[in-house]
């Protein structure tokens, strides 16, 4: 197991064109680019790309690159209730700092349809439901596999003046802890072929469901304004994904896999900019990105604006 | 019992029950008990709700901030209903509409008179009760300090304004009060109330000629009383602590007395009207001046045909209510109070997802619908706002 015991810098370099832009066709080709961590993942915060760089004083230095690259092309109304957004996107992971190294591209299209806000009378409470249907190319360097994945998570939002929020704050009682709720099933489907290793080519059915919980302390009001100022001081976090393979016609023995990591994270500023440091436990795998089995922790500081 | 322990209720002043008693006795003389099977007071009770889309606002003193923190706690109510306030805000001044002599506002706002207290609805405009420039809705000692409960208070006398009762005085509250008590210790101070004003602010409504929700002792129109005025006490069904929002059944009720769909309006606009000309038609011995001032309103009815739905007079601060609830409600923090979200504040710190951001932009699409159909806010501006005034002023601008 190669864990990180000598890390003397983690630096995350942040870049965001954009982060969050639908489609217009007034902008300009470049201010409708989108970087990120990844496309297509539920559940997450808003992850931006990322480089990950560590100097061991004895080891060669060793690093992690998570970027994608999206292009919205499509944003219409299907229906009277549903609305439709679609995206080119292209992603390149590459990440030697762990046990089994992680090299990967894949570029394809993503799109999210999302349902009409559905609320009750008294308009306290909001739902909304998102469907995420992916297509992509992949390709496996590290084992020299291409695949074709398909997937699609739904993924559950709500607010409402009582109860637990999905996918948005929950911030009760004295105002004095912040819960984010997420979870969502989901259905992958992968076609391997061109395999270096024939028995790596065929086809891979695995439903999976992904949980999130985050609990954070929140600054309190000031007393004086009772301005709301949700402030986190610090952070807690369990991000869970797990996948059965129901179908699997390769040769490979791949069954349960799952992916785990369990964060926290102490906030030094939060306003004008992000500033905080952390330490997680990473743990499992993700077949359909190329990661294998891992088990590492990891330090961070943290710089976002 | 210990004076400070009776606290300074809300009701009317005795010359207003006075004048309300008259105007009531009066028409159960001029008019049958039913009208064509409804009984007359059903009939009447509907005409305490507004027709007009939007509701003038005008403040007999008081600061301008004042007048701002109640403008913001008010428009709670025009989330639910389909009518808004008119406070008269001036961009360029940042002053809200002033009482002036002869005001004949929907609603007149004033801090002067003892207590706390509106009229009902409509009743506001009848001249035989309430005279241009009279207030029309009262918070006393509001200019000089602010009392804990000030923003229930507010929603309480703005429910009253939009013709809503008390909800401790539904046919169906079953309130257990102890009257010998009530007459003997609100006699004295700081209430001094008749026997009469009592039984009018406290009394059980009677259920023929009200409509009215399942028994909502969470209500914003129900009093906080102490637990001494029961029988019963804290075990009284009424006994409830101090409410400071609006209660679901509020919401709902509020929805169904101003309703958005097209179809409730028309039928509701249209049984308004027909219901007015029963009454002309039944009563000949109206006053001519409540017989015209029922014409009128006939005629305005006629020619109502869906003005609610294209509101084009709303005021700005209406507008950034309305932005400020929807980023709250996006935040996951929906029951909180929009005038304690702070301009200044990071979009980024209160979306934590995606979704949370697509879902604000989706909301905030349907506001500026509202406004003006055409308008449109996509996702692209709303992750382009950087703090709460950002996504205000994005909103304004697309209108």
């Amino acid at each position: 197991m190669k864990q990180l015991k000598t890390v003397i810098l983690v630096a995350w370099a942040f870049i965001m064109i954009e982060p969050l832009a639908g489609y217009a066709q007034s902008t300009s080709f470049f201010n409708r680019l989108e970087l990120r961590q990844s496309f297509g993942s539920a559940g997450t915060r808003n992850a931006p790309a990322r480089f990950q760089l560590t100097i061991p004083r004895h080891e060669d230095a060793s690093y992690l690159i998570d970027g994608g690259i999206g292009l919205p092309i499509a944003n219409y109304k299907l229906g009277k209730s549903l609305n439709v957004e679609g995206k080119l996107v292209g992603e390149y992971h590459r990440n030697t700092m762990i046990d089994e190294a992680q090299h990967s591209w894949q570029t394809g299209f993503s799109g999210t349809i999302r349902t009409n806000i559905i609320r009750n009378v008294a308009q306290t409470t909001y739902k909304q439901w998102y469907f995420t249907p992916t297509i992509k190319f992949s390709r496996n360097l590290q084992d020299t596999a291409s695949a074709l994945i398909f997937n699609m998570d739904a993924i559950p939002f709500r607010t409402g003046e009582k109860g637990i929020n999905l996918n948005t704050y929950t911030i009760r009682g004295n105002r004095k802890l912040i819960h984010l709720v997420a979870f969502n099933p989901g259905l992958e489907l992968q076609s391997n072929f061109a395999a270096k290793q024939e028995s790596n080519n065929g086809t891979i059915i695995r439903p999976l469901v992904k949980f999130q919980y985050l609990l954070a302390g929140n600054r309190l009001r000031s007393p004086e304004t009772e301005m709301i100022t949700p402030d986190k001081t610090w952070e807690i976090s369990l991000d869970y994904a797990g996948r059965y393979a129901v179908v699997n016609s390769t040769l490979t023995s791949e069954k349960f896999s799952q992916l785990f990591k369990a964060a926290a994270d102490y906030y030094l500023l939060t306003n004008p900019i992000q500033i905080s440091f952390g330490f997680s436990y990473n743990y499992g795998s993700d077949p359909a990105q190329g990661l294998k089995k891992q088990h590492y922790y990891l330090a961070t500081f943290n710089l976002q604006k | 019992m210990d004076q400070q322990s009776i606290p300074i209720l809300e009701g009317y002043p005795q010359e207003i029950i006075r004048r309300l008693e008259l105007r009531d006795k009066r028409r159960q003389e001029a008019l049958p008990g039913t009208l064509e099977g409804r009984p007359l007071q059903l009939v009447m009770e509907d005409l305490l709700l507004w027709d007009e889309p939007v509701l003038t606002v005008s403040f007999k003193g008081g600061s301008t901030e004042l007048h701002r923190r109640i403008a913001e706690v008010a428009s709670e109510w025009t989330q639910h209903a389909n009518i808004h306030f008119d406070f008269g805000y001036n961009e360029d001044t940042g002053e809200y509409r002033t009482w002036v002599a002869g005001d004949t506002s929907s609603i007149r706002v004033g801090f002067q008179d003892p207590g706390y207290w509106s009229f009902v609805g409509t009743d506001s405009l009848d001249p035989e009760i309430c005279a241009p420039g009279e207030i029309t809705l009262n918070l006393e000692g509001f200019d000089r300090v602010l009392p804990s409960n000030w923003k229930g208070t507010v929603l309480h006398e703005f429910g009253h304004a939009l013709g809503f009762h008390h909800e401790h005085q539904s046919p169906v509250s079953k309130c257990d009060f102890d009257w010998d008590k009530l007459y003997d210790y609100l006699a004295g101070p700081p209430n001094f109330w008749s026997k009469e004003q009592v039984d009018h602010n406290l009394k059980e409504m009677p259920a023929g000629g009200l409509t009215f929700s399942p028994y909502d002792k969470y209500s914003i129109m129900h009093y906080a009383f102490p637990e001494w005025m029961f029988v019963s006490g804290t075990s009284s069904p009424c006994y409830v602590s101090e409410q400071g929002t609006l209660s679901a059944q509020d919401k709902i009720m509020a929805a169904e007395a101003y309703p958005s769909g097209t179809d409730q309006i028309e039928v509701q606009r249209s049984a308004r009207e027909e219901a007015i000309k029963l009454l002309l038609s039944a009563s000949p011995q109206l006053q001519v001046a409540e017989q015209q001032r029922l014409n009128g309103r006939a005629y305005a009815l006629a020619a109502q045909t869906y003005a609610r739905q294209s509101i084009s007079r709303l005021t700005q601060p209406d507008i950034a209510h309305e932005v400020k609830r929807a980023i709250l409600f996006a935040a996951g923090q929906g029951g909180e109070d929009p005038s304690n979200l702070g301009d200044q504040i990071s979009l980024g710190n209160l979306l934590p997802t995606d979704y949370a951001y697509q879902f604000l932009a989706d909301l905030l699409d349907e506001v500026a619908k509202r406004f003006n159909p055409a308008a449109a806010v996509r996702l692209k501006d709303v992750s382009g706002a950087n703090t709460v005034s950002d996504c205000i002023a994005m909103v304004k601008g697309k209108l």
